[in-house]
């Protein structure tokens, strides 16, 4: 098992999803931009052309103690050997500002910033917020 | 659909490489065992739904990445 979170946020360009996004199974290569130059919001869309775009934050931005651990066979998947490699980005449900958006907690998308390898992993702990709220730890 | 029965510990074969055995049935519950390849992904059926269906929702376009990155800025994190 390797626990992830706390990692640097990088800059990488394509990123290549196997399984592609569950709801958007066929799409496997997307384009990940940042949006600010402090790396704590991502644009991720598809390079299918149809226009399918997420915004995302690193989970260290938001959730400093989210710390979500995924399985070898994930691992695997993603070439992933060393936790420093792992960026872990967290799907976003924009609001009408930022108190109302929500991030995905239970399904990270899990990126090797080094191999530009992604996956979305739902994670076994159901106690996890498919929509926890971005708020709380933003606005000080 | 193809409808099949089993007793615990009888197996189906998918395909050359997906084998789904019945470990144990307990009242309504049934425990199963998949072998698959690391390459095949296995979900609970509504739990992937749910991730898709907030999946689908939290699509934005170009212009909400923008405002959304805008308010970010006005409220930069720690």
């Amino acid at each position: 098992m390797t626990e992830l979170g706390g990692a640097e946020s990088q800059d990488v360009p394509v990123v290549h999803f196997a399984d592609g996004i569950p709801g958007f199974p066929q799409i496997q290569n997307w384009a990940l931009v940042r949006l600010d130059e402090l790396g704590s919001v991502f644009d991720l869309y598809a390079l299918d052309g149809s226009g399918t775009r997420f915004v995302t934050v690193p989970s260290f931005s938001f959730f400093p103690d989210y710390a979500p651990v995924i399985s070898d066979d994930v691992a695997d998947q993603l070439e992933l050997t060393d936790e420093k490699d792992a960026l872990v980005l967290l799907i976003v449900t924009v609001g009408a500002d930022l108190p109302s958006s929500t991030a995905n907690l239970a399904a990270p998308v899990i990126v090797n910033s080094t191999k530009l390898k992604g996956a979305q992993v739902v994670l076994e702990d159901a106690t996890l917020s498919l929509r926890a709220p971005l708020a709380p730890s933003a606005v000080g | 659909m193809l409808v099949l029965s089993r007793r615990t510990g009888e197996s189906i074969v998918i395909g050359n490489d997906i084998t789904i055995t019945v470990l144990e049935v307990r009242g309504d519950v049934i425990r199963l065992g998949i072998d698959a390849p690391r390459s095949v992904v296995v979900h609970r059926q509504e739990v992937y739904e749910q991730i898709a269906e907030a999946n689908r929702e939290a699509t934005v376009s170009a212009e909400q990445a923008s405002t959304f990155a805008a308010h970010l800025g006005k409220n930069p994190t720690a």
